[in-house]
């Protein structure tokens, strides 16, 4: 190998496009739902003040007729649509299709670590997750050729002018894809924090799934599924693009035994 | 998450546009660490403008435009750019060279194991950004001494001092009983 070749691969590795590609996607999802959530506790602190600051009796929000009658209308219109059902004994499925999902932009940040480059020994939630069972022979399409393990973290944004720390662990994410077409399942999950997602719609009137006693809800939207929940203490977020709805209910039946 | 048809616009464009996005911020960047972070920003802002405007035309050169306010903002936000003199006294002495580098220091004896690759990225990420923006362009993109001299605005000399240089000491450094290997 002359040095022009090592010095290349060096760099190949150091610059790869396609893990930063993965990064970019990753990052793109994490900052959405950031961002919604700063709306959301924005929204939430408004409320607060206004409750605060006015001596009369006051109405929430949430429970004044125009937003009654709005809530109902809403109901009306964004009623998910049920596009697939199966039953029986161990578990009932709902696939709720989407019509529409709202995105944001936002501007916030995270690191990811892929799970190799990984030295943290001091994170809790390592070692935890270290021994998970839950995703040991979980279902994947047989033509799934790769995986990635990523570990997200978050800034914790004390001070925005200083260089960012990224030194608060959030979740982990396992992705699985086939590297020749979109084919993917991407599972986030932990036992400390909600995962964090860029997705956001109502969720009212959407059908509840169960499997061996644990509820979810099932969405479809274009050629992905969604999916979150509680299993044995770990926050679960699941997003998958282009499989089909057997393949997605194998995945979901071998996680949750 | 992008619907179908804006994600394969942008795959296309990343895919056409990404070594010469890289070389621009790398050319252009204080910190070698800050590449990706960079990188990573500025095809976010491309995400965006996507999933705003489907029929939104972007170029190279509209990314190229993204990638120059990005690096503005990041150095303006995150820390001030550190100056650092690209003629210090001691790399100016001029060493007979050809035009290009020759294989004199063989790194190839010194390998050892699949390590190799993040003990030489990390020597090269000690050194002078300047020192690892000259291999990357080198090595990695192909350019001539001269192009990196302009490129760089030093001159050619400076060029192949500090690969000549660097070689060496990474050649000692990785060679049994050097640095690396104590």
């Amino acid at each position: 190998m002359s040095n022009k070749e090592i010095f290349k691969k060096v760099f190949d590795e150091k610059f790869n496009s396609e893990k930063i590609k993965e990064e970019i996607f990753l990052k793109q999802k994490i900052n959405k739902e950031k961002f919604l959530k700063e709306i959301l506790s924005e929204k939430n602190s408004e409320e607060k003040i206004f409750n605060k600051n006015n001596n009369k009796k006051i109405i929430p929000k949430d429970f004044s007729e125009e937003r009654v009658k709005e809530k109902n209308n809403n109901k009306k219109n964004n009623k998910a649509d049920i596009i697939f059902e199966e039953k029986n004994n161990s578990m009932e499925i709902n696939i709720n299709k989407i019509k529409e999902k709202s995105l944001a932009r936002v501007d916030c940040d995270v690191k990811i670590v892929s799970k190799a480059e990984h030295t943290n020994a001091n994170d809790s939630l390592t070692t935890d997750v270290e021994n998970i069972e839950i995703l040991e022979n979980i279902k994947i399409p047989e033509d799934f050729n790769n995986t990635k393990y990523n570990l997200i973290y978050v800034d914790n944004e004390k001070n925005k002018m200083e260089e960012k720390e990224y030194s608060q662990l959030n979740n982990y994410n396992y992705i699985y894809n086939n590297t020749k077409n979109q084919r993917s399942i991407n599972i986030s999950f932990s036992n400390e924090n909600k995962p964090i997602r860029d997705y956001f719609f109502t969720e009212e009137n959407s059908e509840v799934s169960k499997i061996n006693n644990v509820e979810l809800k099932i969405y479809n939207y274009e050629k992905s599924y969604f999916t979150e929940f509680i299993y044995k203490g770990y926050y679960f977020d699941i997003e998958t693009c282009d499989i089909t709805q057997e393949e997605l209910i194998n995945l979901l039946t071998s996680i949750i035994k | 998450m992008l619907d179908q048809e804006a994600l394969k616009i942008f795959e296309k464009l990343y895919e056409e546009t990404y070594q010469e996005i890289l070389r621009y911020i790398v050319c252009k960047c204080s910190n070698i660490e800050d590449v990706k972070d960079i990188l990573q920003t500025v095809y976010l802002e491309v995400l965006k403008k996507l999933e705003k405007d489907i029929s939104l035309k972007i170029t190279k050169q509209y990314i190229l435009g993204i990638a120059k306010n990005k690096i503005n903002e990041y150095y303006r936000f995150n820390y001030k750019a550190k100056i650092i003199s690209l003629f210090e006294k001691k790399d100016n002495q001029e060493i007979e060279i050809s035009e290009t580098i020759p294989d004199e220091f063989d790194l190839q004896t010194y390998l050892t194991n699949k390590n190799d690759v993040e003990i030489i990225w990390n020597f090269l990420k000690k050194k002078k950004i300047i020192i690892f923006k000259i291999f990357y362009l080198y090595y990695y993109s192909d350019y001539k001494i001269k192009d990196i001299a302009n490129t760089l605005n030093i001159s050619e000399a400076n060029v192949k001092n500090y690969l000549y240089r660097t070689l060496k000491e990474l050649a000692s450094f990785m060679e049994p009983g050097g640095e690396n290997n104590v």
